[in-house]
This record gives C-alpha cells, structure tokens and sequence, in this order.
C-alpha cells in the first residue's frame, strides 16, 4: 500500500487487524475524501467513507450500495470477487474510486450508473469468509 | 521581485475538467449534426422552389441562406419546444420602391400555394415560419438589397411592418467569426485521464468563442425562466465577441466575458446612462433597444450578469464536485451530460480499461498504478 498510495496512513492492531487511513479522490473534479479501510483476519475489509457526510440523491432517503453502516461501511464488490489472497492496494482501492465515482453521478442523476446488485442482507454475513492468513502489505 | 500570477485554478487538471464538461454540455444542447444537415438539405429545397419557373419571385433572384445561431454555430436547445432557425430570403432588388407587408404576403402565398409547405406554414409577426414538427421550426425573413449602405446591406421588415429596417447578418457573420481568433477547444486525445465520449456526434472541436455564447445563451434560460425580459441572443452574443480575447480555456474565457460585461455596467452606470449593445459591421443599430423603455429589463439583466460572473469565479477558484453548482447554472442538460460520462466510464470498466492513481484519480489502465478488476457493487437497497 505504502508504495502505491503513500497518502495512506498504516496502524497496526495486535498483529490481527490493520487500518488504513488518507485522503483519497476518484476525479479530479471530486471533492477529496478521508477514507479508511479496515482489515481482519477473517473478514472482509471494511471501508469507510470518514469525511465528508455523503449528500443524497434528490428524493432518495439512503446511500445505495452500503451495508448497514452507511458511509461507514460501503459495498464495492460480492463476496466471491475478493479473496485472502488478494493484495488490498491492488484490488480494493481501484473499487473505492469506483464507488465514490458512481456516488458523485448518483447525487446528480439519481441513477447508480456502476450496475450492481441487491441482495438481502443475510448474504452479506461476515462468517462466510475463510480464517485467512494476514495478507501482505504493498 | 518577481511579480506572481494568480491562477485560477487550483490545478491544470481541474481547469480541463471544468473545460471538457463544458464541451460536452454545450454538445447536448446544440443542433446535432445530423438536423443541421436536415435543416441544410430543407432550406436547400426551399431555395430551389423559389427560383424555379412559375415561382412569385422567378424574376428576383431569391437566396436563402441562414442567419443568427445557426450560422454562427451557437444554436441552443430551447427549454420548450424545438430549434427556432432563422434564415433571410433575399432577393436581388433594392428596397425601393417594393413593400415590406408586400412581400411578406407574397412569401406567405408562396409557401401556402404549394402542397408539401400548405399545412406548415404560419404567418408571424415579420418572417414566415415553417412547422417541421419534431425537428425545427425555420423563420424564413424576407429581404431586398441595400446596396448603396454596404455590398452585403440588406433591408427587412421592421417590427411594425410600416417599414424597412436595415440589417447586415452576412457582415455580422463575418465579424463574429474573426473576433473568435479561430481558437478552437477540442477534447484533448491524448489526456492522462479517461478517454473522451465515443458519441460525441462528429464534434470533436469549436471555438471557444462559440462555447462561450453557447453557454451565456442556456444560463439566460435557466435563470430568467420564470421572470420577464431575458436578455435577447443577439445581446449576449455581441457582447461576448467583443469583449472576447482569444482566451484558450472555456471556462478562463467565460469568467473573463462575464467580468468584462460586469466592468462595462460600471463603466455605464458612473456615466449614468445603461449600457448599449450596438451593432458593431451596421451603424445605428441598437441591439438593446428594447432596454430603452423597460428599466426593471436593464435592471435584471445587470443583477444576472453580476450574479453569474461572482459564482462563476467562485466555481473556478474553489474546490471540490461542481456537479450541483453546473446544475443550478445550466440545467438538466448537466446531469443528462454526467450520467453519459458515468455509461461511458462503466464501459471502459467493463472492458478493463481503467485504473487509478496514487491519488485514487481514476485514469485510463496504461497510466495507472493499480488496474480496476471486475467487481459488483453490493449491498442493501436504497
């Protein structure tokens, strides 16, 4: 991470657990974000959108494609699209510019233009995910 | 001590952002190429009609040509309704002695004569307007020669029908066309960040001047849409080509029209008088004649362009997503010209086009430090 997002502030927990803090943008037209992203063993990261609070869309009463947490726990892939093996920077970070940029369309448009999906939130348990090895920082 | 120039804005980056939105909005509101070509073909036709034997003005040598937005590359979508296209019928005989009402009957007769035009035609105040539907209406403007006021001189009916009043778009045309420096804006190629829209309809690049207009035209119809007196096209139109000077960036050229507009208000008030638009190739003309007697007219305009310049730099100088602040300025066309780019940009996702910077920039896979990989996004129902 370190390498290719230096803006991205490590902390490490008890070796169990690391977070990521830092400013973040997906255009250049964007407002500048404080994201955070936060990693277990055994879960799936957490990303959170820290500043600012995310505008609504026009008649819309909540953020599309969050989990319960709102901008504190954002949605950017299934859960078969991310594995253990995965590096974070790589695979995680390109995702979160993508959401933020089909967020920014969304407030105008109202229409999240990044096509997903909707499942019941039972799907989205954290138990699913495999006890995993500490993945490797880049 | 080096003197240091204040930018603008805060990057480069931010500044053809701004530019290209701006493009791209004034491509969705524009004449597409494909109902210019309409428009070309039918005008065209009708000139052929009007020269042909049998025709009222057989011995007059009609021309048809177009004048205002669409010769000038400036047209705008209006909020309701279709294209208003205006076109001069000019015939090669002066003036004097014809008649204005005259003529204008004879053209309206012409039009109603005839079996294709019969049912499309309508009797306006000083030009006749054929209905095309869902594509455009054309006001077609009859004219005679002025030849002894200038080669391109031509006289039209005024208002009143009582009499000539003198006119020199061809003239207009060519002045607009100089004052624009020929600077032309193109979406840049070869840009470090996502590709340009594919279906830009052939619109690769206009002048800035042109852009410019284009987008004075559609904030004067956002803005003054529930009030009386917008400014009239022709007003706008001149004052940004005279006070336009060769500026590169859209949105560098826009600020400076609409201060320099600001500075002439001034100038005007300290003078006492309001500020006159004049026809810069016809002497005498006063474009904004119709401020003459309608003081709450002039009164808006001027609070309208000093609220547009302040915002506009406000908008230029700062920081962050201009989306809402386009939208409050030009209208719906703005999120009609994201939701594009968001399809696009979903596109090149599909097609692993993308990546991002350092920064989180999303920015085209061969300049990225991370390339995007599929993905879904997830989660609750909104």
């Amino acid at each position: 991470m370190k390498l290719k997002h230096p803006q991205m502030i490590a902390s490490v927990e008890r070796q169990r657990s690391i977070t990521w803090i830092g400013r973040w943008r997906p255009s250049e037209l964007s407002d500048e974000y404080t994201i955070r992203v936060f990693y277990r063993q055994g879960t799936r990261p957490k990303i959170s959108i820290l500043q600012p609070k995310l505008a609504l869309a026009h008649g819309q009463e909540k953020l599309p494609h969050v989990y319960e947490e709102g901008q504190d726990d954002i949605c950017v892939h299934r859960h078969e699209e991310w594995n253990k093996g995965m590096f974070i920077a790589s695979t995680i970070m390109p995702w979160i510019s993508q959401w933020l940029y089909f967020y920014e369309a969304w407030v105008v448009t109202g229409k999240w233009l990044g096509k997903g999906t909707h499942p019941s939130r039972r799907e989205h348990s954290d138990s699913q995910a495999d006890k995993t090895e500490f993945p490797r920082q880049v | 001590m080096v003197a240091i120039k204040t930018l603008l804005f805060k990057s480069a980056a931010r500044r053809e952002g701004f530019d290209d939105l701006l493009f791209e909005i004034c491509d969705e509101l524009q004449l597409s190429p494909s109902k210019h070509s309409l428009a070309e073909q039918r005008y065209h036709t009708i000139g052929a009609k009007l020269c042909a034997p049998g025709s009222p003005f057989a011995f007059e040598d009609p021309t048809i040509y177009p004048q205002g937005s669409m010769r000038l590359g400036t047209t705008v979508h209006p909020i309701d309704g279709p294209f208003d296209l205006d076109f001069v019928c000019q015939l090669s005989v002066p003036y004097r002695p014809a008649n204005p009402m005259e003529l204008l009957e004879r053209l309206f007769s012409f039009f109603k004569a005839n079996d294709v035009y019969k049912d499309m035609v309508e009797r306006m105040n000083r030009c006749v307007r054929l209905n095309y539907a869902d594509d455009f209406y054309m006001d077609i403007l009859p004219a005679c020669t002025d030849k002894a006021s200038g080669e391109t001189c031509i006289q039209v009916p005024d208002r009143t029908l009582k009499c000539w009043k003198g006119s020199d778009p061809k003239k207009y045309a060519a002045w607009f066309e100089q004052r624009s420096q020929y600077r032309m804006y193109k979406i840049a190629a070869a840009r470090d960040a996502v590709q340009p829209l594919p279906d830009l309809e052939g619109t690769v690049e206009k002048e800035v001047l042109q852009l410019v207009v284009q987008l004075l035209k559609r904030w004067r119809d956002i803005f003054y849409s529930e009030k009386h007196f917008p400014p009239i096209s022709v007003v706008l139109t001149t004052l940004a080509a005279d006070v336009y000077r060769g500026e590169e960036s859209i949105s560098e050229a826009l600020l400076n029209c609409l201060e320099g507009v600001v500075q002439r208000l001034d100038a005007a008030h300290v003078s006492g008088k309001r500020l006159s638009v004049m026809n810069p190739v016809h002497a005498g003309e006063d474009f904004s004649e119709r401020w003459n007697n309608r003081d709450n007219a002039y009164r808006e305009f001027e609070r309208g362009m000093r609220q547009f310049a302040k915002e506009w730099r406000q908008l230029c100088e700062g920081d962050g997503n201009p989306n809402a602040a386009f939208k409050a300025l030009f209208g719906e066309v703005v999120p009609t010209v994201i939701e594009k780019q968001a399809r696009h940009t979903q596109s090149l996702r599909e097609n692993q086009k993308l990546g991002i910077k350092s920064t989180g920039v999303i920015t085209s896979a061969s300049s990225a430090v991370s390339p995007m990989r599929p993905n879904t996004n997830h989660g609750d129902v909104p």
